[in-house]
């Protein structure tokens, strides 16, 4: 008779033992199946989580040890009410980042977004500007703010949808002389694509923009994803449907000197957080870029913050998946030992006809495993029932043990301003809890793992018995 | 032609404490021996090392002229040995027919058919049936092995005076019919009385007895 015979009379002919197995194995498969469906959907989470958030880095000018920094004297001012002359200085870095560099750094591996402005504010001739919300000196009175960009595609406030492009298309960077305005702005002016808006260079002597005329065409319409609430304070020139986007040149024109031939600054976003300090460290070890005159300073601390509970999930379900595996290996080998000294006289009888002892141990693991994979296959269906409230339950718990910082992760990533500008957040996912599911390969690893657990139980209670001689074992059926 | 043979075995459980001293002897086939002794004389320890369920302390045992440690107990046990014991020991998760197919070479049913069992009887839960019955079986299993040697221990102890006659004839028409060795370890002078050649023990010693 085959061992896979034996095995099948054995498991069908003891129904009561069979089905008490098959209910202790069902249990284990269910805690298992769970914690490492559990594990995937944090795994799944902290990637969503990563995707969504980013990374990002700013890299500026040193002003502090930069030796490119130049410190230069102006006209001075003498106060019409005191009658006192005040020095100004004017400040800038003979270094500063090319297109070229903006280009090469957003080539880097795992760089999403590189973008960069240079801020004029200035007046555009007959342009109606969006009243603000608080008074500004008489002097800005009527100014605006140009955003000279390389790629307004590219851009922080398109980048995350806080603006999007209605009508006609991005700048990029081989435009010159072209504007993005707001669709708002257009019709307050009554503008439309095609159309252009003058201005004037700086002129230091003049200390205004007195310089010559520069007209940009409008090339492009955007509509913000919101404005500022009712109460909340805004100046003119900060007003978002005020905003003009113009090319490089433009902005350099605008600013009227040799000066400011770059940018001074760099936003970068990258796909993953985890991967900043490759990133920045590949940045750093691209060529044409002068370290000396620039520093890097990183911002995860909305990823480090939001990406706290999930940590905390991921290690309490790791511990809790070894914890459920060596507790279910140990009580398996318990009820299996106690088992096998019932069989005893089974054992002496196969012995005493010459079946091996590890084709009587193989039949055992074979009994095993027959109920194993039946029970393994109803544990998706109850591990899917229980997984996704037992993981949002640890989830639920791992925001509470976290730090108190952590405790509105939703808030801290909704926080995130660069300037004046409030970026529109995506939620996170751990915003609506974790989505749990059994999947196949979650399965897969069940069987691996169950398997493994059933044969180390099975050889370890068959250990005691098939030690003995046959004939110490015929003697215990005696 | 002997198929089996005791040469110079001796047994210890313990140092100084022989259970069997130099123990010689040949079996041969289409006979049935009886071995007999007092309680604790050696008997079943004899028959253990006939069948390869122990090695003696000194000497050896062959099987057609070799060694049965040469090519392993197990080989012994499975190919040239059957056992039947006193408690029939059948697998209780197996009918009849199961139990007896579990080493079969030969086909079960017509063997459970001569030894008396009724159709529905061998496929009915093997605890279901009497003593008697289910040392049939037991004797079944040894006849469908095939192995040229029966070792049987104490085969009639739980049985009726009828059944014991009855296993006993079945045992000696397995010497003779089938050509087989049959031993049998009895405390019973009836099944003493039915075999070809009556073994008695006697402090560690093996002597044959007239009969």
């Amino acid at each position: 008779m085959s061992i896979f015979k034996r095995a099948f009379l054995y498991v069908t002919r003891k129904r009561g033992k069979t089905l008490l197995l098959f209910a202790i194995l069902l249990i284990m498969a269910t805690f298992v199946l769970t914690g490492l469906s559990i594990w995937k959907a944090s795994e799944a989470a902290q990637l969503d989580l990563r995707q969504s958030l980013g990374g990002k880095f700013d890299v500026f000018v040193d002003w502090s040890n930069s030796p490119y920094v130049v410190k230069e004297p102006v006209k001075d001012e003498v106060d019409e009410e005191t009658g006192k002359t005040s020095s100004s200085f004017l400040m800038y870095s003979t270094v500063q980042f090319t297109p070229e560099n903006i280009a090469a750094i957003k080539g880097v591996p795992g760089v999403k977004y590189c973008s960069a402005r240079q801020d004029n504010l200035l007046p555009f001739d007959g342009l109606s500007l969006f009243p603000g919300t608080i008074s500004t000196d008489a002097k800005y009175q009527g100014y605006t703010k140009a955003l000279g960009v390389c790629n307004t595609e590219d851009d922080e406030l398109f980048t995350t949808g806080t603006l999007t492009l209605a009508e006609g298309r991005h700048i990029t960077t081989d435009d010159t002389h072209v504007a993005i305005i707001s669709q708002d702005l257009a019709e307050r002016n009554e503008l439309k694509i095609g159309d252009y808006l003058t201005a004037h260079s700086y002129s230091v002597e003049d200390q205004g923009f007195t310089g010559p005329e520069i007209r940009v065409q409008i090339i492009g319409l955007f509509t913000p994803h919101a404005v500022e609430q009712f109460g909340e304070t805004v100046t003119t020139y900060d007003k978002i449907q005020n905003r003009v986007f113009v090319d490089l040149q433009s902005s350099k024109e605008f600013d009227g000197g040799e000066i400011n031939y770059g940018f001074s600054a760099l936003h970068v976003t990258i796909d993953d957080p985890q991967d900043m300090a490759r990133v920045v460290a590949e940045v750093k070890a691209l060529p044409g870029i002068d370290w000396k005159a620039f520093t890097v300073e990183v911002d995860n601390e909305t990823y480090e913050n939001a990406a706290a509970p999930l940590a905390t999930l991921n290690e309490l379900v790791v511990t809790l998946l070894v914890v459920i595996i060596v507790v279910s290996a140990i009580i398996l080998a318990l009820i299996l030992t106690l088992w096998t000294k019932t069989r005893i006289h089974e054992i002496g009888v196969f012995l005493s006809v010459g079946i091996r002892k590890s084709a009587i141990i193989g039949q055992y693991l074979i009994e095993v495993l027959l109920i194993a994979v039946l029970a393994f296959g109803l544990s998706y269906f109850t591990s899917n029932a229980i997984a996704g409230q037992i993981g949002n339950h640890l989830l639920e718990q791992s925001m509470q043990t976290g730090p108190e910082d952590d405790n509105d992760v939703v808030s801290v990533a909704a926080s995130v301003e660069i300037g004046a500008d409030n970026l529109v957040q995506k939620p996170l996912p751990t915003e609506n809890g974790i989505q749990v599911s059994v999947g196949l390969d979650n399965l897969a690893q069940l069987y691996l793992i169950g398997f493994a657990i059933i044969i180390v139980a099975v050889s370890a209670s068959s250990i005691t018995v098939m030690r003995l001689k046959p004939r110490e074992i015929l003697s215990k059926m005696s | 032609m002997p198929i089996l043979e005791l040469k110079n075995v001796s047994y210890a459980y313990e140092k100084g404490k022989a259970v069997l001293q130099n123990v010689s002897g040949s079996l041969e086939t289409g006979k049935m021996y009886a071995i007999l002794g007092p309680s604790g004389s050696g008997k079943t320890t004899l028959l253990s090392l006939l069948g390869g369920l122990d090695v003696p302390t000194q000497g050896s045992v062959l099987f057609d002229g070799e060694d049965i440690a040469a090519k392993g107990l197990e080989h012994h046990r499975r190919n040239h040995i059957s056992l039947i014991f006193q408690s029939y020991n059948l697998i209780d998760y197996m009918t009849p027919v199961e139990n007896v197919q579990l080493t079969a070479k030969l086909d079960a049913t017509p063997i459970l058919e001569r030894l008396g069992l009724e159709q529905d009887e061998i496929t009915r839960n093997v605890l279901k049936l009497s003593g008697g019955q289910q040392q049939r079986v037991a004797i079944a299993r040894a006849l469908a092995s095939d192995a040229p040697v029966i070792l049987a221990d104490e085969p009639t102890g739980n049985l009726d005076a009828d059944t014991a006659e009855e296993i006993t004839a079945i045992l000696k028409e397995s010497a003779h019919a089938f050509g087989k060795c049959v031993v049998v370890v009895t405390h019973s002078g009836e099944v003493a009385k039915q075999a070809d050649v009556v073994l008695e023990i006697k402090r560690g010693h093996l002597k044959e007895r007239e009969m």
